[in-house]
């Protein structure tokens, strides 16, 4: 399926049926992570339950330490 | 013939000035003991300036005590006044108060921001000195109220709200529900990235202005603003970790910091970003 990552339409194979999957599709550690789907702000509690679907727009924020 | 009148602003108190009239006669007229001036930002412009509409022109003594001036207008004379006016009216969370927070702190001050709610729950020690906007003999106090002592030193005019509180999910409405735009300034990744979830959540009009990526030395232009939505904002080049060990340098922090600042005018004047 199809999905606007970041602004950029990335092609993600199957399965990643819902956010927590992408993630580790991506290689993105979730723990560090904030996500927003179709504009929609998700808690990391309520990632490997929320689907991700084909024309889906995310948005990823994978944070790293420094302050 | 008539002659026009003009309206300007001298130390913020308007006058009725013929028009043709230049500084040098302004100041004869209304400040002769003025050593210096500042007309529309501009310091010490040619006395032959013809003064124009609603002009804001600040005389002063340099070695004075500034009496009969308002501090805030002095210290702001060379930012825009309608700026000034329009960051007078802001208020703008601090989510930690070290390397980023402190200088996003001491630079919004600086600006002339109205408010700052400032939150942290830690204490200043010595290996914070390095990039974080403290002295030593504030080593051991709580870095939220430390900075806050240091605002007011330098800008009195700006209500610094300082708070001990580790900011959490369950708090951060409490603390920061005020602030139209909140800047995260943690250092670890976990706590930005629930800090920042939970604030655009529970606060969804507040504008975040998040930092990521700001360790080493690396090139300060791979340091970049973010635009994930017009209410996220990330600051950095999103990738250089303190876990990779290439550790923190106060010109790269500050430069992030600096820009998260730096945006957060730009929110607050209309300006593109």
């Amino acid at each position: 399926m199809k999905c606007i990552i970041n602004g950029e339409e990335r092609t993600v194979a199957q399965p990643a049926a819902n956010v927590a999957l992408l993630l580790e599709r991506l290689a993105v550690p979730a723990g560090r992570t904030a996500v927003e789907l179709n504009g929609a702000v998700i808690e990391q509690r309520l990632f490997a339950e929320t689907a991700v679907r084909d024309g889906d727009r995310l948005e990823i924020v994978s944070f790293v330490g420094g302050g | 013939m008539a002659t026009a009148h003009l309206q300007i602003f001298i130390n913020d108190t308007p006058h009725t000035i013929s028009g043709g009239t230049t500084l040098a006669q302004a100041r004869a007229r209304f400040f002769p003991e003025a050593t210096a001036s500042i007309l529309n930002t501009i310091t010490d412009p040619a006395p032959e300036t013809i003064l124009r509409n609603n002009d804001r022109l600040y005389l002063y003594e340099r070695r004075s005590g500034f009496t009969g001036v308002d501090l805030r207008s002095l210290v702001l004379a060379r930012q825009p006044h309608e700026a000034s006016e329009k960051l007078r009216g802001a208020c703008v969370g601090i989510a930690g108060a070290g390397g980023l927070g402190s200088v996003v702190a001491e630079t919004l001050a600086r600006s002339g921001i109205g408010r700052l709610v400032i939150a942290d729950f830690d204490i200043i020690e010595p290996s914070n000195l390095n990039r974080q906007r403290f002295r030593l003999g504030q080593l051991g106090q709580p870095k939220a109220a430390a900075l806050a002592d240091n605002l007011r030193e330098c800008c009195p005019f700006v209500d610094v709200i300082a708070l001990p509180d580790r900011i959490t999910p369950d708090n951060c409405v409490r603390i920061f529900g005020t602030c139209a735009i909140v800047c995260e300034c943690f250092d670890a990744a976990e706590n930005k990235a629930e800090l920042v979830t939970a604030l655009r959540l529970q606060l969804p009009g507040c504008i975040v202005v998040a930092a990521s990526g700001i360790a080493g030395c690396g090139p300060a232009r791979s340091i970049t603003v973010r635009t994930v939505s017009d209410k996220l904002y990330i600051v950095g080049d999103q990738q250089s970790d303190t876990a990779s060990g290439a550790g923190l340098f106060a010109p790269r922090v500050g430069i992030a910091a600096s820009m998260q600042a730096h945006v957060v005018l730009q929110l607050i004047l209309g300006e593109k970003i």
